[in-house]
Parts: C-alpha cells; structure tokens; sequence
C-alpha cells in the first residue's frame, strides 16, 4: 500500500514500524539513555523506539523537547523516522534538529492503516510512504 | 518563503556554519507551518538546558548572538551544592545537566555568545519588557503566556532549539501567535457570579487559571469578568497556571490585555467555539486537586514559581520577619539575581535569610533538586498552581503537594504543619 503526503524533513529510511495513538512529547516519552518509553501509562510503555519508523498522531508538550532529542540522538537512541498525522511546532523543531525523514498529512490516516510491525519504506522528499503488512 | 539578502547571506554559509544552520532550520521549521517570511526578534530567552554541544554546533563561525539573549536556568548544580549542600545525581530522568563542571562550561559557551546571566523565568520583572507587537522567543510558558497577555507581545509555541536558532540569527519565522488572526481567543470563561474577587488569593486566582488551561487546550482563551484593578502579582498567577493544565499561552482578559479593551475585540468578531463559566465549585475542584498531601506534616515550602516580583518579596518579609523556619522544613524561594540585589537594597532579604529560607535564581518546582534525592520531601506547600502540577508529576508522585496562599504557606513553613 502507498501513501502520499507532505514532507516535513527530508531522507529516505525503511524498517520495522511502531505505532502509538498518543500525542508524543520527548519529554517523558523518551528515554535518552535508552530509547524507550518510560512512562507507565503510555501505550508504548517499555517498548523502544530506536531504530524504528515511529507513527504518531501529533506533538504536546514541553519546550525542551528537542533538547532531549539531541541528547538521544547524541547516544544512538532514536527512531530512524517519523510518520506524523499532523505535526505541531515542538515536535517539528526536534524532527529537524535531529535530521531524520519525516512525512505528515498522509492521504490515509497512518493510525488506521499502519500498525506495529509492519514493513514501512519512506521517501519524505516525494512525500511517499510504502507500507508492506507484517505477514 | 520570501527570505531578505541578510537572510540568504546566513542560508549561503557567507556568515558561518552555525548561522546557516540555524536559519535553514528556521526556515524548514516556518515552511511547514504556512510563514511567508522571517521576522525580526526583540529578545530572545534561553534555556540553560539545550546541550552545551548542540550550542556549539549551531553557534560555529558566531562571535555574538544577533537579539538581545537571556537565560532561563533549569538547574545549577554548582550554587545548590555550594550554598545549600544539596547534590542532587539525576533530575527528571537524567535530561538535566548535574555536572558541575559541564554547567560552568555551558555557562562560560553563552556568556561568550554574549548571552546574559539573567537566570530568571520572569524577564520582564528585571526591566526586560516586551512593548506591544515585539517578538519574544521565550523558553518558558509562563513568559509566554505573560507576554503574550499582558504585554501585548508575541511569543509562539516556541522550543530550546529554535529560540537558540533565534539567538544565532535574530530572526523568527512569522507564523502561529505572531499572526494576528492567530491571536483570537476561541473559548469564552465568564467568572461566575458567585465568585468574591475582593477576598480573592493569588491562590484562588491561580485554580481559576488552572481550570481555564484545562478548558482550553491548545486554544486561546477569552475571561470575562476579572476586576480591572487585579494587581499584576495576582494576574499573572490567574495566566501562568494556563499552559501547564492545558497548552494555552494566550489568555485574553477582557478590559485588561492590550489586544482586549472590548470581548469583540478578543474574539476578533468571531463567535467562540465554546463558552463557560467558572465559579465557586470550579475553583473548589482545582484545590481538591492540587491539595494531594494526606497528613498535615510539612517538609518543603515552595515559593517563586514563576520568580517573585519585588512587592511579593516584601510580603514573603513582612511574614518572617523575627521569625525562624521549622527544623525540619525547607522553604525554597524563587528570586533572579536583579530582584534579590533590590530586594536586599529595600532590607527584605535579612528577615528572610535570617529565618533560614533558601533562595535560589533557577527553578524552584518542577527541577527542584529535593525533589530527586533518595529521601524526598513527602509534602511541599506552594502558592503556585503551576508549581504544585509540576511538583506531583516531575516527582513521580514521590511528593504529595498542599496548595493555598503565601499566608498559609509561610505560616507552614513555621510551624511545620499545613492548617485548614
């Protein structure tokens, strides 16, 4: 399946997709230390997020967000792209700080249609996601 | 995005690798979000928390920042271990600096930068006032909020790195709440008839505040109905609770904020999305809330969130004045270094110091350094909505939090026990 949708910052990347349906904030949703989710009542809570395409609605939260984002990047504890529903200020400033690929305002919502494990191909420059479903 | 000369120069590289890092970061970061250009920054305020390296990175090829550029400090391990003896290992999951050495070399990068120390939250406390239309990058909400509501200024949604992208470049993209068809408020509060004004605390202003964040979200707010001749003290504890309980930083009060003389004004003759009131039960349900403590034993008093202005320093005075803190509280007060020097000018510092109060220039609540020993403090008291939401959560809940006025707070801290 494709998608089509806007490019927020720029690369390609593909691997394994994790999906959370909470509005993501680095503040208290990333470990630095190790990349995964911290906080208990999180949907994703334990799980990582490094290495992987992370889907997710939009951002909340704090102004330091990228400023966590840096220091997880610093130590290799970062999705290796984001797939946004709609991205907001915050979480925009971390994405392009980090400089990974990113795409928001996808013709399909990726809640919906991508789900943990599947395969995820994206090309932020076209604004094209490939989703192959995990058998 | 239309960018001008200047702004090309910085995207070629011709004025530096950190300059042309920052304005296409600027510039990809506007793009998304419909800027048709940049605009010019008055001030633009730092947090000491964006690493030390990323500072550098962005700064290369930079001998001076192009914006007036102050500090907002999270933390200084260096002051709180020195004045105090409090060492705290890792705060708020490790993402603030505790290392001495790296804060005073941090510190050494933006002062070079010709960054100033002003190490407050509240710059408009110490002569740092926006004048209306000014753009203000400001790390912090309730800055935000204040400038956005009581000074008529413009600050967005901003974060640590494009305020220091700011910073490096004196420019902003023009988008969000520096649009003025952004600045509209779309939920209408109308305080409640049932609601005594002239009995009113700071703390009774700050649940009301808090239940208008909740309400509000993202989204501006309109209130109707606060007295005209509310102190500023007592103003900006009704806004700052805003963006922490919800993520408002724009709160039209009606007859009061520049951009508000009339409610058609606020709304920009737009009907509201949605309209309340809040009253007496609102308000009772805030405290309920943010009064978690179960035994009445007080360990911590917290006061200065956001940092005290001059008049409440001679209040916090008035009330220590001869007297001495219970052994077994501390009373940590939120001053900046500009407010303190006056405040010991004006002699309210001796009583203060005398009692046995701490004073620091960073944050007071969420990153208080009590908060993240191995023994934390079981109960704090404050006066600040914001501060007791930030306290119950940056604490994991290790800290339970007594809310009420500066009256009762200080009375606590003297007698070790919060009194209903």
């Amino acid at each position: 399946m494709k998608l089509k949708g806007r490019k927020v910052s720029p690369g390609k990347a593909e691997g394994e997709a994790i999906v959370t349906k909470i509005p993501f904030s680095f503040l208290g949703e990333l470990d630095p230390a190790t990349g995964k989710v911290p906080s208990p009542s999180h949907d994703l809570f334990g799980k990582s997020l490094k290495g992987k395409i992370f889907v997710c609605p939009t951002g909340k939260g704090s102004s330091i967000g990228p400023g966590i984002a840096y220091i997880a990047k610093k130590q290799g504890n970062i999705p290796k792209a984001f797939i946004v529903g709609n991205v907001e200020p915050v979480l925009a400033a971390a994405i392009l700080l980090l400089g990974i690929p990113a795409v928001d305002q996808l013709d399909k919502d990726p809640l919906e249609v991508i789900e943990t494990g599947d395969y995820v191909k994206i090309d932020a420059d076209q604004g094209v996601v490939e989703v192959i479903k995990k058998a | 995005m239309i960018l001008t000369d200047d702004e090309k120069r910085m995207i070629s590289g011709e004025v530096g690798v950190g300059a042309q890092k920052c304005m296409k970061l600027l510039v990809q970061w506007g793009e998304l979000f419909g800027a048709e250009g940049m605009i010019k920054v008055s001030n633009a305020h730092l947090s000491t928390n964006f690493a030390a390296e990323a500072v550098i990175e962005m700064s290369e090829g930079t001998n001076k920042v192009r914006t007036l550029s102050t500090t907002h400090t999270v933390f200084d391990p260096k002051s709180w271990r020195e004045n105090y003896g409090v060492v705290a290992k890792s705060i708020s999951g490790g993402y603030v600096n505790t290392d001495e050495e790296k804060f005073v070399a941090h510190m050494d990068v933006l002062s070079k930068l010709g960054v100033l120390p002003t190490s407050t939250c509240s710059p408009y406390l110490i002569g740092i006032i926006p004048r209306p239309g000014d753009v203000f990058c400001m790390t912090g909400s309730s800055g935000q909020i204040i400038s956005n509501s009581f000074f008529a200024a413009r600050a967005g949604r901003e974060s640590v790195s494009t305020c220091f992208a700011a910073a490096v470049t004196g420019k902003t993209p023009l988008m969000g709440l520096l649009v003025k068809e952004n600045r509209y408020a779309k939920v209408l509060i109308q305080a409640g008839k049932d609601l005594d004004f002239s009995k009113f605390s700071e703390a009774d202003y700050g649940a009301l505040g808090y239940y208008i964040g909740e309400i509000a979200g993202t989204r501006n707010v309109a209130i109707e109905g606060i007295p005209l001749d509310i102190t500023f003290e007592h103003g900006r504890m009704l806004v700052s609770p805003m963006p922490v309980s919800g993520a408002c930083v724009m709160c039209h009060i009606i007859g009061l904020t520049p951009e508000a003389h009339t409610l058609e004004e606020a709304l920009g003759g737009i009907k509201p999305q949605q309209k309340l009131v809040a009253g007496k039960k609102e308000i009772k349900q805030i405290y309920e809330r943010l009064n978690s403590a179960e035994n009445d034993k007080v360990d911590m008093v917290v006061i200065g969130c956001p940092h005290l202005s001059i008049i409440e320093i001679g209040q916090v005075a008035f009330l220590l004045e001869g007297k001495k803190l219970n052994n077994n509280v501390h009373l940590v007060i939120g001053i900046s270094n500009t407010a303190y020097a006056l405040a010991k000018e004006c002699g309210y510092m001796d009583p203060i110091e005398r009692a046995g109060a701490i004073i620091s220039n960073t944050c007071v609540s969420g990153t208080n350094p009590f908060l993240f020993l191995d023994d934390p403090p079981g109960v704090a008291a404050t006066n600040s909505a914001r501060g007791a939401h930030y306290m119950q959560r940056t604490s994991g809940g290790r800290t339970k939090t007594y809310y009420g006025d500066m009256k009762k707070c200080i009375q606590a801290a003297i007698s070790g026990r919060w009194e209903e």
